[in-house]
């Protein structure tokens, strides 16, 4: 075992390398017990794998990625554009996403993009999920450990019915949000890989936080983060608002046990619930800020609809709701290559409801659920605008 | 179509907090046009990160013996690269990524019918 503190002048020095600013954590933030596992210490906030060896693969997959996503992707929208053309259709036109599959779904070099993409996320999530299972005694006290602890709390539902939509492995993660004991630790891990390196201190929740728009009179006492998964964002929200009561529900036992096990590790006071964000059941008119990060592509449209109902409901007049996906800046892109980038992530990436998503009216759905819309709000990261919704004072 | 046959969770013999799941079936792809070369492409990507997990380890091992002029196990563990050593390393991934994998990223051309060409 390897103290943190010992180690953090050293891993300082590489997280500069991250390009991060590096919040060392408290000396106090402690896992009761002595069961914090933590072999090979802390850089900043991000735990370092528990082997040299792991961290090798899971390095070599992260510049994988890094290589998939740029020069490969790169090859297959070329290739895309050849075959469109070749079938004398302008690549920027409108059309069936079914016909768009057809011709692009075979060609050779569009197929060996998607199978390299696949087999890395595979092997990212397998390799993370292999370590845990092998090592579940300690992983599983060390989570014992802190679910009565604090700073915040955390409320777990197990005879909760899960509905079935949530219970896919989306992204293919093994086991998906409810059905893996260490779903938080692993799509930690896997979502690190997956920003290819850009998030190891929370960054981009911690810009998401930072561009996170208030009530007009500025009162921010409470904050619910729906679908917080392993508690990033709503971690980096406390950071921004020290006195808010803040909330991080999600519909995965295992998801909200991780989140609060990493929060207390922080010694940041975060509550976690096992919750449904479409039945929340916290009182009406109660929240200034209802917030989500990446989630609405993760439900039914039905659902959607029923979540937004359910923010509106639970948010103060005046109170703020600032949903953050894929389309809540801009549409969802319409030409050829951008139909199939939406098929192909709901094929093989398991993003079930992603087509849903794509298609629901979701600005309308925040209107007819009573709320006053900016589609031209404050923005995280590259996106221009994000979608503001004010319950009327 | 998706069915709803859901997965028993993995179980450790105390309280997870897990429930059913419906699996994905992504690993049944079979996108280059036979299983095998499937397989064959997911296995070079593994070999090619168990690879580079050992080299990453030798220049640790490198590193540690040129700083201690001795080198355990622990010490290799707990080591963590200077930034120096960091992007050195990194780079030196990037490059051997595309020294291995690169022909990949060639896309073959204009699409020509093979009677035309």
């Amino acid at each position: 075992m390897f103290d943190r503190r010992s180690l953090f002048g050293a891993a300082a020095a590489a997280a500069s390398f991250i390009g991060t600013a590096v919040s060392g954590r408290k000396a106090s933030a402690k896992i009761p017990g002595n069961k914090d596992v933590e072999p090979r210490g802390a850089i900043g906030r991000f735990e370092r794998l528990p082997t040299q060896n792991l961290d090798g693969v899971q390095d070599f997959l992260t510049g994988f990625r890094g290589w998939v996503n740029a020069d490969l992707r790169r090859a297959a929208m070329a290739r895309a554009r050849e075959v469109l053309k070749a079938n004398g259709i302008d690549p920027n036109s409108e059309m069936p996403i079914k016909d768009v599959v057809a011709l692009l779904e075979n060609d050779p070099i569009l197929a060996t993009s998607t199978r390299t993409w696949l087999s890395t996320q595979q092997m990212m999530w397998s390799t993370l999920q292999d370590e845990f299972h092998a090592n579940a005694d300690k992983y599983l006290a060390e989570m014992e450990a802190t679910d009565n602890a604090g700073p915040g709390s955390l409320e777990l539902n197990p005879d909760m019915e899960i509905p079935d939509y949530t219970a896919h492995e989306i992204h293919i993660q093994p086991g998906g949000y409810v059905g893996d004991p260490f779903a938080g630790h692993i799509y930690l891990y896997g979502t690190a890989n997956f920003f290819t390196g850009r998030n190891y201190q929370d960054e981009i929740q911690k810009e998401y936080a930072k561009v996170l728009p208030t009530p007009a009179d500025g009162n921010v006492r409470r904050v619910l983060d729906q679908g917080c998964s392993c508690g990033q964002a709503a971690v980096a929200i406390k950071e921004r608002f020290p006195d808010a009561d803040v909330w991080g529900i999600d519909v995965g036992g295992p998801m909200v046990r991780f989140a609060h096990m990493r929060a207390v590790d922080l010694g940041i006071a975060v509550n976690f619930a096992q919750r449904l964000a479409e039945d929340s059941k916290f009182p009406d008119n109660h929240f200034d800020i209802v917030t989500n990060n990446i989630m609405f592509h993760e439900v039914t449209a039905e659902k959607a609809k029923e979540i937004i109902k359910e923010s509106f409901r639970v948010l103060r007049p005046g109170g703020v709701f600032y949903p953050i996906d894929f389309y809540t800046g801009a549409p969802a892109p319409k030409d050829a290559y951008g139909l199939y980038r939406q098929w192909w992530d709901h094929r093989w990436n398991n993003e079930v409801w992603r087509l849903e998503y794509a298609n629901l009216d979701f600005f309308g759905a925040m209107r007819e659920a009573g709320f006053e819309v900016n589609e031209k709000g404050p923005a995280a990261g590259r996106a221009r605008y994000n979608v503001v919704g004010t319950k009327p004072a | 179509m998706k069915t709803n046959t859901k997965t028993a969770p993995a179980d450790f013999g105390r309280a997870a907090y897990t429930s059913g799941y419906i699996k994905a079936n992504a690993d049944q792809a079979v996108l280059l046009g036979n299983p095998v070369i499937d397989n064959m492409m997911s296995a070079m990507i593994a070999m090619s990160a168990e690879m580079w997990a050992q080299t990453k380890r030798a220049r640790i091992v490198e590193a540690l013996l040129e700083e201690h002029g001795r080198v355990t196990e622990e010490m290799i563990e707990s080591f963590v690269p200077s930034a120096a050593q960091e992007a050195k390393w990194t780079a030196e991934r990037d490059r051997f990524i595309k020294r291995t994998f690169g022909a990949f990223a060639i896309n073959g051309g204009p699409v020509t019918p093979f009677a035309q060409s």
